[in-house]
This record gives C-alpha cells, sequence and structure tokens, in this order.
C-alpha cells in the first residue's frame, strides 16, 4: 500500500526533489537464514577475493561455515585455490562483526535500529538532492560488489536522482583497461580465456606479479610449462618478484618507459618485416589522439582525447622515435632482448600471450599501455586465436562482473552503453521505465575528483559500501582531512568489520557478506557466476543491495524495485540481463547460472562462447568472417592501432626525493587486509607493512634488515621496517610498501596523479627518500 | 619426527619482529585453517632455500609431498612468524567428518575415511614413517586406491 502511495507521490512531485516518504519499516530479507543442514552439506561457490574467480564448494551445517575446499568441477580452477581461499571460512567469524546500525551523535557513534539508521539516509539523501542537486550526492561502491548491488546502486542513483555520481574502487585498479578496451575494440573486456594460459608458448607478464596475485592462474602457467618444456615466461618488470622465480627472461625497465618498450618493440617488428600484414590490412585501423595530456594533478582537471585516423606509413615514421638504442637509453632494456621480445612476437609459430593488471594499469599512461600492448598483438596477428592473445587480469572479484558491465562508473550504464550517447539512455530509459530526460547525460565525477569534490565540500553526502577508501586512496592525507572536516558532510559506510573508513562515518550500516546471501560475480574471463545463501549471517546483517532498496523506496523510488524479499535479487538480474542481450554481451540466464559454474559471454541459447570475435567460438561473427572486431563499428569491425608516444611520469626521482616509491600487494593479505588480517594463519604470515630496500641503498644508510626506517614523500612520513633482499627485490633507487597494513598507510605518500584518459591514479611511481631513525 | 610437526614461529626467515620465541606445540588445527587447507610451514625458511631442496627427497627426513608437484609451494604453504592476532577471530575448525560408508561389508578393505583431493599420494602420509593416519600394514601394494575406495568425505 505504501508503495503505491510513494509512487503517486512520485508522479505528483516528479521526483525531482526526491521527495522523502519515511515510516516504512525495514524487512530483512536474510533473516529467515540459509537451510537448515543436519550434516555437512556442500554448496558451489565463488572465493571472495581476487579476480581470478575460483570456484569454491562451501560446507555449512545449518547456517553455519565448516569448511571451504576447492571446486574440482569449476574450470576456472579445476580443484585448486591459493591459501587466501583455503582461509575463506575465517573471514566471516571476526569477533568484531558489526551487527547493529550505528548513528553519530553528538560526535559518537551509537547503536541505533535499522529504521532510524534508513530513515535518516533517506532524509539527508532527500534533503540534499533537494537542496544541492544531483550533483551532490555522491555512491561510492566496489569491484566486490555483488551484481545486484552494482545495478540497485546505478539505477537508483541515474534512473531515480538523476546523477551520475555513482563510482566504485575500481576506478582505482580497471579503470585503465575499460578505456583501453573501448578506445582499441570498441567493447570492454577480454577476447581471450583462461584456456590460453595452458596452450601458450610464450607468456609476457607486462608489470605483473602474477604468481602472488592471481596464484591460481599461475598454477596454470606452471603446469603449461611443464608439460610444454619449451614454453618460455617472459617476466618485463621493475621489481623482482616469486613470478620472476619462474621466469626464463626478466627484462627489467625503468619505471615509466614501458611506453617506450612497447613502442621499440614494434619499431623491430616493422624494421624486422615481422608484421602480419595480411591481419593488418584486414583487421586494423590506425589512429592518433592528443599528446602532452597532463596528469590530473590540479581539482576539476578535464581533458577530452580527440582521435584522428593515421596510417601505417605514419605509424612507421612515428616509430622512428623508438629505434633500439633509443629505446635502451631510456628503458635499461639491452638492445639484444629488445630484438629476442620483437622476435619472438613476430614469430607466426609461436602462440604469444600478454598478460597484465595494476603495473600497466595504474599508470599516468594507463590507457596508452593498454593500447600499446595491444598494438604488439596486433600488428602480429598474436590475438583471437588459442594461446595467442593479450589478456588484461582484473584484481578484484566482480570488477568485471560489476563495476565494468553493470557499468558504476561515473559515465557508464549497463553493456559498454553510456550516460552521454542519446541512444544509450532512450534504451535505459525505457528498461528502466522512466522517461528519457530523467537520465542526466552529464556524467559524474571519477573516484579521485569525487573525493576532491567531497574535501571541498561540493558533494555533500557520501555512501561508500564494500571498500575502504580512506586505506585505499592516494594522497591519503588530503581525503582523510577532508573526510574529517564536518561542515554538513554526511558519510554512510556499509562495512561487515570496523575499518579506517567506518571512524569516520556519520551512519554505519552492518552488512551480509559473500555466502551469506545470494550472489554473482563476474571474473576476468567474462565468467559470471552464482551461488546460493549458504550461511546465515550474524543477527542484525542486511545485504548491501537490499539496503539501498530500502532507502530508495525511503525516497519514493520504490516503484523502481524489486519488493518481494525472496525474489528480488533473481528480479534486479533479470532486468539488468535485459541491457546486455544482442549487445553481444549477453549474461547467462539465471537459471543456466545456477545450473552451471559459471558461463562466459556472450551466452547466446545456453551457450557461452570462449573466444570472441572468432567465428565458430562468438556467435555474432558471421560465417566467412573469420575475426571481426564487430563492436568497433565505428571503425567498421576493426580494431585500433594506437600513436601513443613516451611520456615522463608525474614525478620522478630528484635531489630532494632521490628513490622511486611503488605499492601493491602480498600474496597473503587481500587489498586493505580486512578479511584476511582477520585470518590467524595468514595474519602470522605477514603481521605488517615494510618497505622494501635495495642492500646497496639500506647500506650507504647503514640501515639493517628488519630495522624501522622512514619514508618521506612530498605529501607524508611513514616509519616502518625495512626489508632487505626478502621474496621480493627492488632494484637500486626503487621502494615497494604494500599497502594493506592500515596502521602504517603506504597510501599517505603517494601521488594522486591520474591518467588523463581512464581517470585511474598512478600508485606505482612517485618520489621518496629513505631516512634513518 | 614429532619436531616437524612443532610450530617453530620464526622471525629470522622474515626479518621482522622481535627476537627468537619459544618453540610452541601447535595444535593441528592452528596449522590448517580447516582440515582442507594446506599447512602453514612450521619450521623457518632460509633466504635461498627452496622447499624441494628436503621435500620429496628421499631420506632427507622431510615429510614427503601428498600431492603432485605444483611449483609454487608458496601459493598455499606460507612461513609463521611471532605476531600478535589482528582481532579476534570466532572460528572453530572442526576435525573432518568421515564419509557415510567407512567399508562396503565386514572384512572388506576400509574405504578412505577422509577427502583425497590434493591428497593423491597416499604414502606420503601413511608410508613407512605415519604421520597422520595409520601406518599402511602393506605398503609394497603400492595401487592403493585399487582396493581403498573413496568413501565421499568432504563432498
Ligand atoms: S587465486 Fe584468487 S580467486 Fe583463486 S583462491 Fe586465490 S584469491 Fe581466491
Amino acid at each position: 500500500m505504501r508503495d503505491f502511495l510513494s509512487r503517486r507521490d512520485f508522479l505528483r512531485t516528479g521526483a525531482a526533489a526526491g521527495a522523502v516518504v519515511g515510516g516504512l519499516t525495514a524487512i530483512n530479507p536474510l533473516e529467515a537464514g540459509a537451510a537448515p543442514t543436519k550434516d555437512v552439506a556442500w554448496e558451489k561457490s565463488v572465493c571472495r577475493f581476487c579476480g581470478t574467480g575460483c570456484g569454491v564448494m562451501v560446507g555449512t551445517r545449518n547456517g553455519k561455515i565448516v569448511a571451504v575446499q576447492g571446486d574440482e568441477k569449476n574450470p576456472t580452477n579445476k580443484g585448486l585455490l591459493c591459501i587466501k581461499g583455503y582461509s575463506l571460512p575465517g573471514i566471516v567469524s571476526g569477533q568484531d562483526r558489526l551487527t547493529s546500525p550505528m548513528i553519530r551523535k553528538g560526535g559518537k557513534l551509537v547503536k541505533a535500529t535499522w529504521d532510524e539508521a534508513l530513515d535518516l539516509v533517506a532524509r539527508k539523501f532527500g534533503e540534499t538532492l533537494k537542496a544541492h542537486g544531483p550533483e551532490s550526492v555522491a555512491m561510492y561502491g566496489s569491484g566486490q560488489w555483488m551484481i545486484t548491488d552494482g545495478y540497485a546502486a546505478s539505477k537508483w542513483f541515474r534512473a531515480g536522482m538523476g546523477s551520475n555520481n555513482v563510482e566504485a574502487n575500481a576506478r582505482l585498479c580497471m579503470a585503465s583497461a575499460v578505456t583501453g578496451f573501448m578506445t582499441t575494440f570498441g567493447s570492454d573486456e577480454p577476447m581471450g580465456c583462461y584456456e590460453d594460459l595452458d596452450l601458450c608458448d610464450v607468456l609476457v607478464l607486462w608489470g605483473n606479479n602474477m604468481a602472488e596475485n592471481h596464484p591460481v592462474l599461475f598454477s596454470r602457467v606452471l603446469e603449461n610449462k611443464r608439460k610444454n618444456p619449451k614454453m618460455q615466461l617472459i617476466d618485463l618488470a621493475t621489481r623482482r618478484t616469486p613470478s620472476t622465480d619462474a621466469a626464463d627472461l626478466y627484462v627489467e625497465f625503468q619505471p615509466q618507459t614501458d611506453l617506450a618498450l612497447a613502442n621499440g618493440i614494434c619499431h623491430l617488428l616493422i624494421k624486422k618485416g615481422l608484421v602480419d600484414r595480411d591481419f593488418v590490412e584486414k583487421h586494423v585501423v590506425f589512429k592518433k589522439g592528443k599528446t602532452g595530456i597532463g596528469y590530473g594533478l590540479e581539482d576539476r582537471f578535464k581533458f577530452a582525447d580527440e582521435a584522428k585516423l593515421s596510417t601505417f606509413d605514419e605509424f612507421t615514421t612515428f616509430l622512428a622515435d623508438y629505434s633500439p638504442d633509443k629505446v635502451e637509453k631510456l628503458t635499461g632494456v639491452p638492445v639484444a632482448t629488445l630484438e629476442r621480445l620483437a622476435d619472438t612476437f613476430g614469430n607466426s609459430k609461436l602462440k604469444v600471450m600478454s598478460v597484465w593488471c595494476m603495473g600497466v594499469n595504474q599508470h599516468s599512461r594507463g590507457t596508452w599501455m593498454n593500447n600499446l600492448i595491444y598494438n604488439v598483438h596486433l600488428l602480429t596477428g598474436q590475438i583471437c586465436k588459442p594461446g595467442a592473445t593479450p589478456m588484461s587480469l582484473t584484481g578484484q572479484p566482480s570488477a568485471c562482473g560489476t563495476v565494468r558491465e553493470v557499468g558504476t562508473l561515473a559515465h557508464r550504464l549497463p553493456a559498454d552503453m553510456v550516460v552521454m550517447n542519446p541512444e544509450h539512455r532512450a534504451l535505459a530509459a525505457k528498461i528502466w521505465k522512466v522517461p528519457v530526460e530523467k537520465l542526466n547525460p552529464k556524467p559524474g565525477l571519477n573516484t579521485v575528483e569525487m573525493f576532491r569534490a567531497f574535501d571541498r565540500g561540493d558533494i555533500k553526502c557520501l555512501w561508500i559500501q564494500t571498500t575502504n577508501p580512506f586505506v585505499s586512496m592516494p594522497n591519503l592525507n588530503r581525503y582523510r582531512k577532508g573526510a574529517k572536516k564536518g561542515e554538513g558532510r554526511f558519510i554512510v559506510v556499509s562495512d561487515v568489520y570496523p575499518t579506517e573508513t567506518t571512524q569516520f562515518a556519520d551512519v554505519i550500516l552492518p552488512a551480509a557478506m559473500w555466502v551469506e546471501r545470494e550472489g554473482m560475480f563476474g571474473n576476468t574471463e567474462r565468467r559470471t557466476q552464482q551461488w546460493n545463501q549458504l550461511a546465515t549471517p550474524p543477527k542484525g546483517c542486511m545485504a548491501d543491495d537490499w539496503q539501498i532498496l530500502e532507502v530508495a523506496r525511503r525516497m519514493g523510488y520504490g516503484h523502481l524495485f524489486p519488493t518481494d524479499p525472496k525474489t528480488y535479487v533473481r528480479e534486479l538480474f533479470e532486468e539488468y540481463r535485459q541491457f546486455t542481450l544482442g549487445n553481444g554481451k549477453d549474461v547467462a540466464s539465471y537459471e543456466d547460472l545456477k545450473s552451471h559454474r559459471g558461463l562466459r559471454w556472450p551466452v547466446v541459447n545456453g551457450k557461452e562462447t570462449a573466444r570472441r570475435y572468432v567465428e565458430g567460438e562468438d556467435p555474432y561473427v558471421k560465417p566467412g568472417e573469420g575475426i571481426k572486431f564487430y563492436k568497433n563499428k565505428a571503425d567498421a569491425g576493426k580494431a585500433v592501432v594506437w600513436l601513443r608516444p613516451f611520456e615522463p611520469a608525474a614525478e620522478a626521482p630528484d635531489k630532494d626525493y632521490p628513490l622511486w616509491l611503488s605499492t601493491g600487494r602480498v600474496i597473503e593479505h587481500w587489498h586493505t587486509g580486512t578479511m584476511t588480517r582477520r585470518v590467524p594463519q595468514l595474519n602470522r604470515a605477514v603481521p605488517k607493512a615494510f618497505v622494501e630496500v635495495h642492500p646497496e641503498d639500506a647500506k650507504a644508510l647503514g640501515i639493517q634488515d628488519g630495522q624501522t626506517v622512514r619514508v618521506v614523500s612530498r605529501r607524508g612520513t611513514l616509519d616502518l621496517p625495512a626489508r632487505i633482499d626478502g621474496r621480493c627485490k627492488v632494484q637500486k633507487g626503487h621502494l615497494f610498501i604494500p599497502f594493506f597494513d592500515e596502521s602504517l598507510l603506504a597510501n599517505l605518500l603517494t601521488l594522486d596523479s591520474y591518467c588523463p584518459i581512464s581517470a585511474e591514479p598512478d600508485y606505482k611511481k612517485c618520489s621518496a627518500r629513505l631516512e634513518r631513525v | 619426527m614429532r619436531a616437524a610437526l612443532l610450530i617453530v614461529l620464526s622471525i629470522a626467515a622474515l626479518g621482522l619482529g622481535a627476537g627468537p620465541v619459544k618453540p610452541k606445540a601447535a595444535s593441528k588445527l592452528e596449522r590448517q585453517m580447516t582440515p582442507y587447507a594446506p599447512p602453514v610451514i612450521p619450521h623457518p625458511v632460509e633466504k635461498g632455500q627452496a622447499c624441494t631442496d628436503c621435500h620429496g627427497v628421499p631420506d632427507s627426513g622431510a615429510p614427503d609431498l601428498p600431492h603432485r608437484m605444483i611449483a609454487n609451494c608458496r601459493a598455499c604453504h606460507i612461513e609463521q612468524q611471532a605476531a600478535k592476532p589482528f582481532r579476534g577471530n570466532a572460528f572453530k575448525a572442526e576435525k573432518e567428518l568421515p564419509g557415510p560408508n567407512r567399508a562396503t561389508f565386514p572384512g572388506a578393505p576400509p574405504t578412505i575415511p577422509h577427502h583425497v583431493h590434493m591428497r593423491e599420494v597416499c604414502v606420503a602420509c601413511h608410508g613407512k614413517e605415519p604421520r597422520h593416519g595409520a601406518k599402511a600394514p602393506h605398503p609394497e601394494r603400492a595401487a592403493c586406491t585399487q582396493c581403498h575406495l573413496p568413501s565421499g568425505a568432504g563432498q
């Protein structure tokens, strides 16, 4: 009944002001709990951690998780997990689980009922929207959002409030991959699949520590190596890692010069006649964009690329700057090694695969770097063949499935569509059943600009779900200070544990996580996977998507969302699926997802696609077409080779800050450690952060292994133990700090520069100095 | 050999922490999150030492590999050092539940009462120096699973 009233209310006011309904009583669909079982029942799910998306079997008894095993039936991992996956039972059982909503009163967070908390959130969002417009509210979600979480958030914002300020932390890890795919192929996400890792003759890691960050995929690579002793692993990197230990060739380059390295390879491919002329003729166009594009360091930074058609001849001339001698000087890679790399890619008898992740994406020229790797593969035709493909890896379990496919970035709609495009808005309005004028054509703010706007006070109401930005944002000092300013700023945080972010909250909403609710993730190889609710969450915890629905209903947007707590996940998913059908992005049906260990889109007539753009595999490629990059309609189904130059990093070592500083992960901890650090075995393995120092730099300062040292950048200072010659080894003049530790915040030091095209920050390069304490 | 089952909380290996800690008897559950999880490394790891310098080497005294060789050992088996818990965790691992049928009929060879995934090499545990299970009375009959069938434990 209330829903009907709210709809009438909505129609009357046009809901432009986001009328607050209030007075609803919160329902919690999870309260019923998981089905009781006397004995241990085993059911499929997916690992909560990395973008590999390993299948797990979860053993539960009476709604309690008893154990986890690798799922032997899941083709992703065939039963194997890494230590994080085996530790999954411990991530839900931390003794400090948040189980009651909290509201800040008189400066203190005090317990509240769900109704009080949800009413308050709805009222604040409604009032802010009315007083300051759609640009004053924002949602910051995550690549750990389940598909329905992201979909609910995006629809509430765009179709409800008319705001595009819906972002996700995948902006910090995958945005450059998205813009790379969109600019080269006109469609996001890889053409290849994990099976290519089993089949390639050469695997090239571009700044990628796969052994620690995608361990189960790395196991597949090692298995390939074992069966195929001629298989070569080539590690292009700035730092020696466990991945290097397994490599046949380690190619060390200077930070940022991977741009020159890739162009240098292309230079040699042309010079040596190793270009697959036939492939290039049929499938490639050449383009160039703007150069000298900046670093996104100033507030309200804006950039729009202008693509101009180019030619193979112009490309050849452009590459004159990347002769082997010049590239050797810039990168530190010897000419002979450059030749070997070109000969490898250009050898049509070898199946060559490239993989990369944060080294390429978190890069002030991240989009360019993605383009350049595609250049190498497109010139040589090492693409769309079993074992020969470029493959961008994802770091989070549903960065692909949720953020990229559902489109929870400020400019995106589901299925590769964007808010700026009137046709895309029209389609979205039709599926969402709202007037098209409701959809705002102006993109919202990207993550860095969103937090800058929050610091300035332009954004007043911010809801953060499933992520921990006050550990993971770069240049943290600024954004943490901004969050503390008060002055009418209002922060809502949904999470499962107290974190560095919840401490800044005005309202905390306790969330149900992982198998405590039904969910879906989409992994790196386009595989969408579903699981049922298997465990009962602690009393008081609510699913993130249902939290959004409850608030939306209270604001008068109830008519936009399903209301049945038993079926809403399915209903949300099936509505989302409509965007993808016929679009080349077709996700599998709900029934098929239930009965399969995931399916890789496009799924047409229940059949998944292993390799996109390939006749016989991808149903969108017509007979006789062979290979067709059909999503790039603007260039008649061809892919784009881009002329992208080397440009220096935003900040480089100098007299005062003579060292390069990079940040990243360790295998034992995931992201900001809020889950993995609560697992005793993982915590004991790496209890705190450290700074990796080269032995000679340590000697020059008289520093011993384990000794506390001070790292200073232009933005902050951090005292932490030095690690000299640990399992990873930095170059002389370099430092590395893992970012998982909330008490030793690597991001106090990092720089918030970003790639102007993708708006993804460069966490891998800034300058620092080392001091004794 | 019991010594190998003790957790030696090592700090030397990673160069962090504050001095050596007395070895302490570790319960099986401290070494593994659940019976399905890979055990942690219960000893210090010297710099430059490979796991396969000892493990899988006959008469090295180190436990044999119960599963086929997977080259990146350290993706699953992690070192431990002295550290205070980050936060409390209420998870209590249970012993593995035996499968439904221990033997098809009286006198038949017993079925395998535990899960077998990543434990394909029976003699690694049931051989000359039994580790967690019974010593095989006839290890010379190398094809164990001809007679001893998985019981479905953990399935
Ligand atoms: S590789 Fe990734 S998905 Fe697989 S178990 Fe490890 S963390 Fe989980």
